[in-house]
């Protein structure tokens, strides 16, 4: 999986039907998928830092996660 | 940021945006309107979010996490609007996430989640403000005193001091490796990023093919990353 793949899907641009193989890439457990998803949130930080939101993550993602986690009725 | 060529790239962003007017927004949801009926059959989708808000609601947990990876940040930045402690921003957030979940099979129009999940944070944000937990954020609005207030906050309740060092230092750098990259590489992530244009549209304002664009965006991105990943590494553990 290139990173020009996932620079499009950040924007949006990536045809809906190439979504399921990204997807499939980034799963929990896929070889390779931690540093797929690595690659993916360091591009998604520059992606909202040049449009203004400068935000280190720190956790912040996963603490969202892990709320759904305990969510009633989500699936995770 | 300073951009080099600013005003040759508005007046392009301009003309692009006449050549190719945006379509009609629908309207985008409200989490405190009656929801209605969901839709009997999947809607179809024509991007990325619409594909993943479908797969979401179909259960595949990592189509959702994939959308709060996508737009934490931008849900934060609108409840930080009017909510100015970190901690209440990063709960309000969760809060925003998890009305999103719960209403994500009544979504109309799935293609448009982003401004969907944007009215959920404000409407979660004014909720916030509305319910009189918030003493703080009731008092008088001080211009000056503002600045400082927030900056407290971030120290005090949300991070310590190093983070927040150490995150001033990655977005200084930041800033300069966008300013050390080629122009069009900058001016296509800026027209990108900025004035949220899509790749047809850069490609007409630049006379450029789209993949080219698709192509200069990306380039722009990876240098941008290998500037930056060095100061990224003591943070992995905590991101997604």
């Amino acid at each position: 999986m290139n990173d020009e793949i996932l620079s499009a899907f950040l924007d949006d641009e990536l045809p809906p039907d190439q979504v399921a193989a990204l997807l499939e890439a980034l799963r929990d457990g896929a070889p390779g998928s931690a540093e797929l998803r690595d690659r993916l949130t360091v591009m998604q930080l520059i992606k909202d830092a040049v449009g203004g939101a400068e935000a280190p993550d720190n956790g912040f993602t996963l603490r969202i996660l892990a709320r759904l986690h305990t969510h009633r009725g989500a699936r995770f | 940021m300073q951009l080099r060529s600013g005003e040759s790239v508005i007046i392009r962003v301009m003309r692009a945006s006449i050549l190719s007017p945006a379509p009609p927004a629908a309207p985008p949801g409200d989490a405190d309107a009656p929801r209605p009926a969901p839709a009997s059959a999947a809607p179809a989708v024509a991007s990325v979010d619409g594909e993943l808000v479908a797969r979401a609601c179909a259960g595949e947990a990592i189509a959702f996490e994939l959308l709060v990876v996508k737009y934490q940040r931008r849900a934060a930045a609108e409840i930080r609007r009017v909510v100015y402690d970190a901690a209440i921003v990063e709960e309000l957030t969760q809060d925003a996430f998890m009305r999103a979940y719960d209403g994500l099979p009544d979504l109309q129009d799935r293609d448009r989640f982003w401004p969907w999940l944007r009215t959920i944070s404000r409407n979660v944000a004014s909720s916030y403000l509305r319910s009189g937990q918030n003493r703080l954020d009731d008092r008088p609005v001080d211009p000056e005193a503002e600045s400082t207030i927030a900056a407290f906050e971030q120290h005090t309740s949300h991070g310590s001091v190093e983070d927040e060092l150490a995150a001033r230092q990655l977005f200084e750098a930041l800033r300069r490796a966008v300013g050390a990259l080629p122009e069009r590489q900058r001016d296509a992530i800026l027209m990108r990023e900025i004035e949220g244009l899509d790749y047809r549209s850069i490609a007409a304002t630049m006379g450029l093919p789209v993949n080219t664009v698709k192509s200069l965006i990306f380039r722009g991105r990876d240098a941008i990353a290998a500037a930056i990943r060095p100061m990224l590494q003591p943070t992995r553990s905590r991101r997604w």
